[in-house]
C-alpha cells in the first residue's frame, strides 16, 4: 500500500550508492569545456611553481637598446618580443604568474571568508549585528580606494617586509582585502535573509539545531551560490587593481613583477607600435578568468544534487 | 449597471463550418503534446478531445502531471519552447488555431479565450496599479483612451464585486487580499469579452470561505454572459458544485468524460471511482480508501492501460492492450476495457487463470 | 508512560508580533496572531485545529514546537511548563514535540541525502542509538513505508508523497510524544493524501502518539481528529468532539466554514441554474460535453440578482486584519447571523437588542456582539448556557464562543 516500491523517475537502480563528490567528477568529465579550463589552469599553476621550465631568460636582464623588439616566434631570442625597457616579455610574464595568481587567490579567499562570515551573521541575527555590519559595509564602500592605499602606504613606510613569495604581495593584499570583502557580505546577507525562512531551516530549528549548525549546514550551502558567480571576475579585478597600486609603490614589490604591472606598462604602447607588450599578459589574464568561470559553473552544477541525477 | 453584457452567444459564434456541430465555442480534437527531453520525446497529453459550449462549464479533473494544465497552455498557444503539439486540432469558432502562426494564434486567443491562473499574486505585476493592468490590453489593442480605460476598469472591478471599485483601481496588487486578487485576475480575463474562459485551479490557493465566493462569482458571470468555462481542478468537490460536464484525466489521457451527475453516481472508470472513494469526508471513520502507488511518470508509461498498476479491477487484458474509448451509455466515454461493468457497479469477470499480485 | 492527565496543555497562550515603525523602531502596534488560546491534548488522541489563513493556527503550531516564543501563557508537556525550564531541560523536552511540515518540497534540504535528513536529529542531539545511526535511519524509513535502500538518494528523486514520508521519519527520530502536523497533506495529490493520512493513523496506533493536526481541509480533519477546535483571528471560537462540532456546530463561523466546503455531490449546486443539471438531449458524440444551449437554458437569469445557493452560507469579504481586530466578538463584522438577530430577544443580561451604533455602517448587529468578547462556554442546544465554572480545559465538552450560540441551532432547524 505504499509508494516506496516503485522506482523514482530519475533514479538509478536501487541500491547504487551515489557519492556527491564522485558524481561531481563524473559530471565534470562529460563536459569538454571543463577539461580545457582545467588544462589552462594547470599550465599556469606549473608556470607559477617552475617558471624556468618556460623560459631561460631572466626578466631582469633588460638591455635598453633591445627595447620594443617585435615577437620573434619560438626559437628566437625573444619569442614574444621585449617591452619598453628591453626586458623579455615572455620572461616577465612567466615570472609574473606567481605573484599575480597568489595575490588574487589570497585576496579573494580572505575577502570571501570575511564577507561570508559577516554577511551570514548579519542576515541570520539581524538586529544590532546587522546594523553594525551594514553600516561598516557602507563606510568602506564610500572611502576611495586610493586614499586608503596612501594611508596604508604611510603606515608601512620604512618597514622592511623582506622579499619572500608572500612578502612581495603583502601590501597590495592588505589594501585589496580591506576594500574587497563588502560585495560578498552584501550578497551573502541578502541570500541568508531569503534562505533562513525556508521550511527546511525551520524544520532544523524545530529539531533543536544550534544556530551554528543551521547556518553552516542549511543556510550557507544555499546562500553561497550567488557569490560563487562573482569569484572569477573578482580575480581579474584584483590583478588589474594591483597594477594601479604599484604606481603608488604598494603593488607587488620590485624586483618581483606581475601581470598587472605588465598590462599597465603595455597599455601605453598599444598605439606606439608595440601592442604585443600588452597582448601577451592580457591574453593570459583573460584565459585565466574564462577558465575560472567555466570551472566555477561546472562545480556549482556538479555539487547541486538536483542537477546530477 | 455595467455595460459589459454581451449579445446572445449564438450570434457571435455560430459560424462554425464543416463537420463540427455549430454550438461548440471551442473544440479540441485528438490534442497530443510532447516535451523534448534528453531521454527522447515524452508525451504529456495524449489524444485529448473536448468541446466547450456557450453557457456551460467543463471541468477537467486530474492530479498534478495528468496533463490538464499543459493541454490548456496548448489551446492558448502558451506552451514552453520545449513542448510542441504533434497531433490534433484546436478549433475556436470554426478556425483551427494550430494551423495559424504562433503570433496569430496568440492574437485570436487574446480576443476570444482568456485564462485565469492559480497564483494571482505571481500573475499580476507588482509595480503597476490594478486599473492599469486591467486595461492594458484594451489600450494597447483597441486603442482606448486613458479616461475610457479608467472607466472600464471600474466597471470590470464592479463586475467581479470588488467593493469600492472606484478607489481600488488606483491600488497595487499587494494591497489586495488573496480572494480580491483572484477577482482582479478574473476581471482582467473578462476585459476583452472572451467567449471562453479557462480557469486553471482558480481557487486552490484560497480559503474555503473565499473559495466559495470566487466560485460563485465565476458561475454567475458565466451564466450571465453565456461564456464557455473550462475549470481545471483537482478537487472533485468543486467540480460537483459548478460543472456541467466532466473530463477526468490520468497520465495525459482522458479516462472518463460525462455530464457531471452520473460521474458521481455511476463512475464508469476505476480511476474516477477510486478518486471518489478516497475523499476523506465521504468515507467516514475507519481507514481511508486509497489508490496505491502513484501516477506514472510520462517518460515511463506502463504498457496497456496507463492506470492498470494502480487499478483495483485489473485484468490480463489491461496489462497488454490500451483500452479503446468505450461508450457505456449515451453521452459518456470511458477509456476502460470494462467500462460497462464498472458503471453498473459490477466487478469485471475474472481472468481464466489466477491473477496474482503482479504489480509492475 | 501511562500517567493520567493531558500530554499537552496550552493555557491562555498569546503570541503578538510587534509592528515596528519609524526611525527609532518603536513598537507601534502588534499583529495579534494568537490571542489567548487554551487547549488540551490527551495521550494517543488527535486534536484537529481548523481555520482560515491568518487565523493563527500555524503560529500556534510554531509556538508549540518551540520555533517561536510566546508573548505570554503556558505550554505544559506532561504537566511541565516548557517555558520555565532551563536551556537543557527545554532541549530535552523539545524532543517530545516534533513537527511535520506542509510542503514536502521545501521542508527537506535539497543538498542533503535522505540518510542525512533523517539522521540529523541524532546529530543535533548527539544521540547514538543502539546499533548505530545508520541502522536507526533504516528502521525509521521502514516504519514510514520507504525502502531503506533508497537512503542515499536526494529529496528530488522522490515523489511528493514519499518526501512527506521522509519528513515524518525525521520527526519520529527522537521518539516524540506529540506530533504537530501543519497541513501535512494539503500539498499532496488527492490520491496520495489518503496514503499519508493512513500512515499517520497507523503510527498513532503503533507508537501511541498524540497529534495536533492543523489543517484547512475540514474533510481530512474530520477523518483523523477526535476533537476539533475552530480558530478565528487568533481565538478559538468553537471546540468539542468532532461529531459534535461537525454535526451540531453552534458558532455561526463554524457553520459558514462547514457549508463552504465543496461537497462531492452534484445535486448541491453552488449557483442554481435555469437549466436542469442533467441535460443530455444530444446524441452520440462522446466528447464529454453534452447538451445544447437549449431555449430553456438560454433563458437562465441574466442581470437579475444571483439566486441564493442551495443550503450554502457564503461569508462576505475577507477576515479582518489581526493587527486591528474588531471589538467585541471578532467575527461580528462578517457574521451572517448577527444582522438577522436585531429584532430577536437578546440574552436577558444583554439589556435589550440594539440596532448597532452609528459607527457600524450598514451592518446592524446586537450591541453585545460589538462590545463584549464572548467567552468559550458550553451551551446545550435549546438549553441554558453551561455553568460559568466549566472551563475550556475540559476537553470533552463542546464549547463555543458566541453570545447567541443557543439560538443558532433553532435557526438552522428553521431554514
Amino acid at each position: 500500500m505504499n509508494d516506496a516500491a516503485t522506482p523514482t523517475p530519475t533514479g538509478r537502480p536501487a541500491g547504487t550508492p551515489s557519492h556527491p563528490l564522485g558524481d561531481a567528477w563524473r559530471t565534470l568529465r562529460r563536459r569538454p569545456d571543463t577539461i580545457i579550463a582545467t588544462v589552462v589552469l594547470l599550465v599556469f599553476a606549473v608556470m607559477a611553481a617552475f617558471p624556468r621550465l618556460f623560459t631561460t631568460t631572466s626578466p631582469r636582464t633588460c638591455p635598453i637598446r633591445e627595447a620594443r623588439t617585435d615577437p620573434q616566434g619560438w626559437g628566437g631570442e625573444h619569442p614574444l618580443g621585449t617591452d619598453s625597457l628591453g626586458c623579455d616579455v615572455l620572461a616577465t610574464m612567466v615570472h609574473g604568474v606567481r605573484p599575480s595568481l597568489l595575490l588574487a587567490l589570497v585576496v579573494v579567499g580572505v575577502s570571501l571568508a570575511i564577507g561570508v562570515t559577516l554577511g551570514l551573521l548579519a542576515g541570520y541575527y539581524l538586529g544590532w549585528v546587522d546594523y553594525l555590519v551594514s553600516r561598516t559595509v557602507e563606510v568602506f564602500l564610500v572611502i576611495p580606494l586610493l586614499l586608503a592605499a596612501l594611508l596604508v602606504l604611510s603606515l608601512f613606510k620604512g618597514i622592511d617586509l623582506g622579499a619572500g613569495t608572500f612578502d612581495v604581495i603583502l601590501l597590495p593584499a592588505v589594501v585589496l582585502i580591506l576594500f574587497g570583502w563588502m560585495p560578498y557580505a552584501r550578497y551573502v546577507r541578502a541570500s541568508t535573509l531569503e534562505a533562513k525562512n525556508l521550511d527546511y531551516v525551520t524544520a532544523a530549528r524545530s529539531l533543536g539545531a544550534s544556530d551554528l549548525r543551521i547556518m553552516v549546514r542549511h543556510v550557507l550551502p544555499n546562500a553561497i551560490g550567488t557569490v560563487t558567480a562573482l569569484l572569477p571576475t573578482s580575480v581579474a579585478g584584483v590583478i588589474s587593481a594591483e597594477a594601479v597600486l604599484s604606481f603608488l609603490g604598494i603593488g607587488v614589490r620590485p624586483p618581483a613583477t606581475s601581470w598587472g604591472i605588465q598590462i599597465e606598462q603595455g597599455s601605453q604602447w598599444v598605439l606606439g607600435g608595440a601592442p604585443h607588450i600588452l597582448l601577451a599578459p592580457l591574453i593570459c589574464l583573460v584565459a585565466t578568468v574564462l577558465a575560472l568561470v567555466v570551472l566555477g559553473d561546472a562545480l556549482r552544477d556538479a555539487l547541486d544534487p538536483r542537477l546530477t541525477a | 449597471m455595467s455595460a459589459v453584457t454581451r449579445p446572445v452567444p449564438n450570434g457571435a459564434s455560430g459560424s462554425a463550418p464543416g463537420s463540427a456541430p455549430s454550438s461548440a465555442l471551442l473544440e479540441v480534437t485528438d490534442l497530443t503534446v510532447e516535451f523534448r527531453t534528453p531521454g527522447g520525446p515524452v508525451r504529456a497529453v495524449d489524444r485529448l478531445s473536448y468541446r466547450v459550449e456557450a453557457g456551460r462549464t467543463l471541468a477537467i479533473v486530474g492530479e498534478s502531471g495528468s496533463g490538464k494544465s499543459v493541454s490548456s497552455l496548448a489551446v492558448l498557444g502558451l506552451l514552453p519552447d520545449t513542448a510542441r503539439v504533434t497531433h490534433g486540432s484546436v478549433r475556436l469558432a470554426g478556425t483551427d488555431l494550430l494551423g495559424l502562426s504562433r503570433k496569430e494564434h496568440r492574437a485570436r486567443c487574446g480576443d476570444q479565450v482568456a485564462m485565469v491562473f492559480q497564483d494571482a499574486l505571481a500573475a499580476l505585476n507588482p509595480v503597476h496599479t490594478v486599473g492599469y493592468q486591467l486595461t492594458e490590453a484594451l489600450r494597447g489593442r483597441r486603442g482606448m483612451s486613458r479616461a475610457d480605460a479608467r472607466k472600464r476598469a471600474v466597471e470590470l472591478l464592479d463586475l467581479v464585486k470588488v467593493p469600492n471599485a472606484r478607489a481600488r483601481v488606483k491600488e497595487y496588487p499587494h494591497q489586495f487580499s488573496g480572494g480580491m486578487r483572484q477577482r482582479v485576475m478574473i476581471a482582467s480575463a473578462l476585459a476583452m469579452d472572451p467567449d471562453v474562459l479557462i480557469a486553471d485551479e482558480p481557487t486552490t490557493a484560497l480559503d474555503v470561505t473565499v473559495q466559495a465566493q470566487v466560485l460563485r462569482l465565476l458561475a454567475e458571470i458565466q451564466a450571465e454572459r453565456q461564456m464557455g468555462l473550462v475549470l481545471i481542478t483537482h478537487d472533485l468537490g468543486v467540480v460537483a458544485g459548478v460543472a456541467d460536464d466532466v473530463t477526468v484525466m490520468y497520465a495525459g489521457t482522458a479516462v472518463e468524460q460525462a455530464p457531471v451527475a452520473p460521474v458521481y453516481t455511476t463512475p464508469a472508470h476505476p480511476y474516477t471511482r477510486a478518486l471518489l472513494r478516497s475523499i476523506p469526508s465521504a468515507s467516514g471513520a475507519g481507514r481511508l480508501s486509497v489508490i496505491p502507488g502513484r501516477p506514472p511518470s510520462p517518460g515511463a508509461m506502463p504498457a496497456g492501460c496507463p492506470f492498470h498498476p494502480r487499478c483495483d479491477a485489473v485484468r490480463d487484458v489491461c496489462r497488454t492492450d490500451v483500452p479503446p474509448a468505450a461508450v457505456p451509455a449515451e453521452d459518456r466515454m470511458s477509456a476502460c476495457h470494462f467500462a460497462a461493468d464498472i458503471m453498473a457497479g459490477r466487478e469485471p469477470a475474472p481472468d481464466d487463470k489466477d491473477t496474482g499480485g503482479h504489480d509492475d | 508512560m501511562t500517567e493520567p492527565g493531558p500530554v499537552l496543555e496550552v493555557r491562555d497562550l498569546v503570541k503578538h508580533y510587534p509592528v515596528r515603525n519609524g526611525l527609532l523602531r518603536r513598537s507601534v502596534d502588534a499583529v495579534k496572531a494568537v490571542d489567548g488560546v487554551s487547549l488540551r491534548l490527551d495521550r494517543g488522541r488527535t486534536l484537529g485545529l481548523v481555520g482560515e489563513s491568518g487565523s493563527g493556527k500555524s503560529t500556534l503550531a510554531r509556538v508549540l514546537v518551540g520555533i517561536e516564543k510566546p508573548t505570554s501563557g503556558q505550554v505544559l508537556v506532561d504537566g511541565e511548563d516548557v517555558l520555565h525550564l532551563s536551556m537543557a531541560g527545554r532541549k530535552q523536552l523539545r524532543r517530545d514535540v516534533q513537527m511535520v511540515f506542509q510542503d514536502p518540497y521545501t521542508s527537506l534540504n535539497p543538498r542533503m541525502s535522505v540518510n542525512e535528513i533523517v539522521g540529523e536529529p541524532f546529530a543535533i542531539h548527539g544521540i547514538d542509538p543502539a546499533g548505530g545511526r545508520r541502522a536507526a535511519v533504516d528502521e525509521l524509513l521502514e516504519l514510514v513505508g520507504l525502502d531503506p535502500d533508497h537512503a542515499n538518494r536526494y529529496p528530488h528523486q522522490f515523489s511528493g508523497g514519499q518526501r512527506q514520508r521522509v519528513g515524518i521519519a525525521r520527526a519520529l527520530a527522537l521518539r516524540p510524544k506529540i506530533l504537530v502536523c501543519d497541513e501535512p497533506v494539503s500539498a499532496l495529490d488527492v490520491s496520495v493524501q489518503g496514503q499519508v493520512i493512513n500512515l499517520l493513523e497507523d503510527l498513532q496506533a503503533e507508537l501511541g502518539l498524540s497529534y495536533l493536526f492543523v489543517a484547512h481541509d475540514l474533510g481530512v480533519v474530520r477523518h483523523i481528529a477526535h476533537e476539533v477546535a475552530v480558530m478565528y483571528l487568533g481565538r478559538i471560537v468553537e471546540q468539542g468532539p468532532d461529531a459534535d462540532v461537525y454535526d451540531a456546530a453552534q458558532h455561526p463561523y463554524t457553520q459558514a466554514l462547514l457549508s463552504a466546503v465543496p461537497v462531492p455531490d452534484p445535486s448541491v449546486r453552488l449557483v442554481a441554474k435555469g437549466a436542469p443539471v442533467i441535460a443530455s438531449d444530444r446524441a452520440g458524440v462522446p466528447t464529454g460535453s453534452t447538451g445544447d444551449v437549449g431555449p430553456t437554458n438560454g433563458a437562465s437569469p441574466t442581470g437579475a440578482g444571483p439566486s441564493r445557493a442551495v443550503g450554502a452560507i457564503v461569508l462576505e469579504g475577507d477576515p479582518p486584519s489581526p493587527v486591528d481586530p474588531p471589538s467585541g466578538c471578532p467575527f461580528h463584522t462578517r457574521c451572517w447571523l448577527a444582522p438577522t438577530l436585531s429584532e430577536a430577544p437578546p440574552e436577558p443580561s444583554a439589556g435589550g437588542p440594539s440596532t448597532g451604533g452609528p459607527g457600524t455602517g450598514l451592518r446592524l448587529v446586537p450591541t453585545v456582539c460589538e462590545t463584549e468578547v464572548p467567552a468559550l462556554v458550553a451551551r446545550r442546544a435549546g438549553g441554558a448556557p453551561g455553568a460559568p465554572g466549566s472551563t475550556p480545559a475540559d476537553a470533552a465538552a463542546h464549547v463555543v464562543a458566541c453570545h447567541f450560540a443557543r439560538e443558532l441551532v433553532a435557526h438552522r432547524v428553521e431554514s
